[in-house]
């Protein structure tokens, strides 16, 4: 517990989540009124279902007092505490909280009035929202790999022979990435096996082991000269890459 | 036929499936109307967990994805079968006595299964395996977690899911739509599962300012609008808005836009019917589905029942809910015991 403070921990920690992950500060304005119009002008069901789970969460699993034992206990992860930020219904607690208000005020012109505010106000805050949607493209690229990546597969694929090619890659984005751009490649643990400081012995070993058809490093990588040193002699490149197939 | 038409197919044909499948269990209401809105929810919140009933004893037992494909068309026969019989049920009933009644209620039944049936398998033989392939493709979790625990087995994923604890496995269900229509995985995730997705959430939120506003029609549609709004104007990257908004095909999207929301509508269904057993079945079904979804589930549904029981108990006084609810939460709290265990139980075993 030494160092330990519901500041340090809680309150910052809760408030670099919010700033980082959720909605603009604006809105949670608006969610706070809302949620204070459904306790004090709400009928009771919005206040037994939208006010009451809402204040719960901030007593519990939102309060700096509390979560960070939450999170030292392992029931969720520092990384993935934002995710409980969800619980919060604050698109509901706004337009409730307004249709709330709109029903304390006289039926027909100042009511309408009051809801065209409301949706003038809601469309001024859409504006950013609609450009930023007005300039989404379609990537060239559909499967959004490297170009390196691609001319590899296309290789292994077309030439091997093999129906599902087991392929070892020193690159570990692309042993994460490759049956993304292909479900037919199988990813060897080769290098994770040999690690990234193997020697000439241990790459040998690790071949024994796992049998890759295809191994896929990078040209100037310490593997590539193990590679040599064992006899084996590239089939195809890349710019960046050199393809041995293991027999 | 053209790529947008057969898009357009499928999303009809996703929204009638969920619309029979939601006839098993009705919300109901005091007036003894069904709502559309409702009948999809529930339709939702059975169809992803006979999902999850299916796919994950069968997952678990290393049965090829193609295998699961065939099992969940059947799977899917029977309900919408079912459900058509149970709505004509009521005309049955008039049309004549009682043995003549069963015995159309019979060969209704047969034929709409059969309809089906063959429908489902015959489109599903040459196309499921290609599927299969594209589902292995598209969900990365599939393979990280069998590169995590299958060890030198990267890869088996492509036609089995050797795993204990396999993700994504909703995808199976999306994916089903794929195979059906011939449409490619991108477009049926992104659009017509996005579209749908977003349409429910709608519909959901509609009918929970309905039955908040004690039943009025025009400021529960304003309501609606409001919230759709700010869902577009609110969204960052990260935010409930956002996960729902641009990711409604993900199972975070769908766990915050549809099953939270739908949960939140058949506690409001119990605040007005506490003893309605459909409700009962769906709150333990959205349970369920909840954990076909997302992992983040087996902590967030549990919290959003907590919030929403505590109330509901108070109110009406039937501490017996509290039974209930400890049901519903059944297979969320064994998936956070195994994602506790699990590890330790690798650990034990290698």
């Amino acid at each position: 517990m030494t160092g330990y403070s519901a500041y340090e921990s809680g309150f910052s920690f809760l408030r670099k989540t919010i700033r980082l992950y959720e909605q603009p500060g604006f809105f949670l304005v608006l969610a706070a009124a809302g949620l204070f119009l459904i306790i004090l002008l709400g009928m009771q069901s919005g206040r037994l279902f939208l006010a009451f789970p809402t204040v719960f969460f901030f007593l519990t699993v939102l309060n700096p007092f509390v979560f960070p034992a939450f999170i030292r206990g392992g029931a969720v992860s520092g990384e993935d505490y934002y995710r409980l930020l969800w619980l919060i219904p604050y698109g509901m607690l706004i337009a409730f909280g307004t249709i709330t208000l709109a029903y304390r005020m006289k039926k027909g012109l100042p009511r309408n009035i009051f809801y065209l505010a409301v949706l003038v106000v809601l469309g001024i805050t859409a504006v950013p929202s609609l450009k930023t949607m007005a300039d989404l493209r379609l990537p060239s690229d559909i499967y959004m790999t490297d170009e390196q990546l691609q001319m590899v597969c296309n290789y292994i694929i077309d030439e091997s022979g093999i129906d599902e090619p087991e392929v070892a890659f020193d690159n570990e984005e692309y042993r994460l990435s490759a049956r993304e751009y292909s479900a037919a490649l199988r990813i060897s643990h080769l290098f994770e096996d040999a690690g990234d400081t193997a020697s000439v012995q241990a790459m040998n070993k690790s071949l024994r082991a796992w049998h890759p058809d295809f191994i896929v490093v990078r040209k100037e990588s310490d593997a590539a000269s193990y590679l040599d040193e064992l006899g084996m002699s590239e089939e195809a490149y890349t710019r960046e890459y050199l393809v041995y197939r293991h027999t | 036929m053209s790529l947008y038409f057969r898009t357009g197919l499928a999303a009809v044909v996703e929204l009638m499936v969920l619309f029979l499948v939601g006839g098993l269990a009705p919300f109901g209401s005091r007036s003894g109307k069904q709502s559309v809105s409702e009948t999809l929810c529930a339709g939702f919140v059975i169809y992803y967990a006979m999902l999850e009933v299916t796919v994950l004893p069968l997952a678990w037992a290393g049965v090829s994805l193609y295998v699961i494909f065939c099992i969940w068309a059947g799977e899917l026969s029977l309900m919408c079968a079912i459900s058509v019989v149970l709505h004509f049920r009521g005309f049955f009933a008039e049309v004549g006595a009682h043995a003549r009644k069963y015995r159309f209620a019979a060969v209704e039944f047969l034929l709409v299964l059969a309809g089906a049936g063959a429908v489902f398998l015959a489109v599903l033989i040459p196309s499921g395996r290609d599927v299969s392939g594209t589902i292995a493709q598209m969900t990365t979790d599939l393979y990280h977690d069998s590169a995590g625990l299958v060890g030198g087995l990267y890869g088996e994923t492509l036609t089995s899911c050797p795993m204990p604890v396999m993700l994504s496995r909703y995808h199976i269900g999306a994916e089903f739509y794929c195979a059906l229509f011939e449409i490619p995985c991108l477009t049926q995730m992104k659009l017509v599962q996005q579209g749908i997705n977003v349409l429910l959430s709608l519909l959901i939120a509609h009918r929970i300012f309905y039955r908040l506003t004690g039943e009025k029609r025009v400021p529960s549609a304003i309501g609606a609008i409001f919230y759709i709004v700010l869902l577009f104007t609110s969204r960052t990257s990260f935010s409930s808005a956002g996960v729902l908004v641009d990711s409604a095909w993900t199972g975070n999207g769908m766990l915050v836009g549809i099953l939270l929301p739908g949960l939140l509508l058949i506690l409001l269904g119990l605040y007005e019917e506490p003893d309605r057993q459909q409700l009962h079945v769906l709150g333990m079904c959205a349970g369920v589905a909840a954990v076909s979804l997302s992992r983040t589930s087996i902590y967030l549904f549990p919290l959003a029942l907590c919030a929403g029981i505590i109330p509901l108990v108070i109110s009406k006084r039937e501490p017996g809910l509290i039974m209930h609810a400890l049901l519903w939460m059944v297979l969320p709290l064994s998936a956070s015991v195994l994602c506790v265990l699990h590890p330790v139980l690798v650990f034990a075993a290698g």
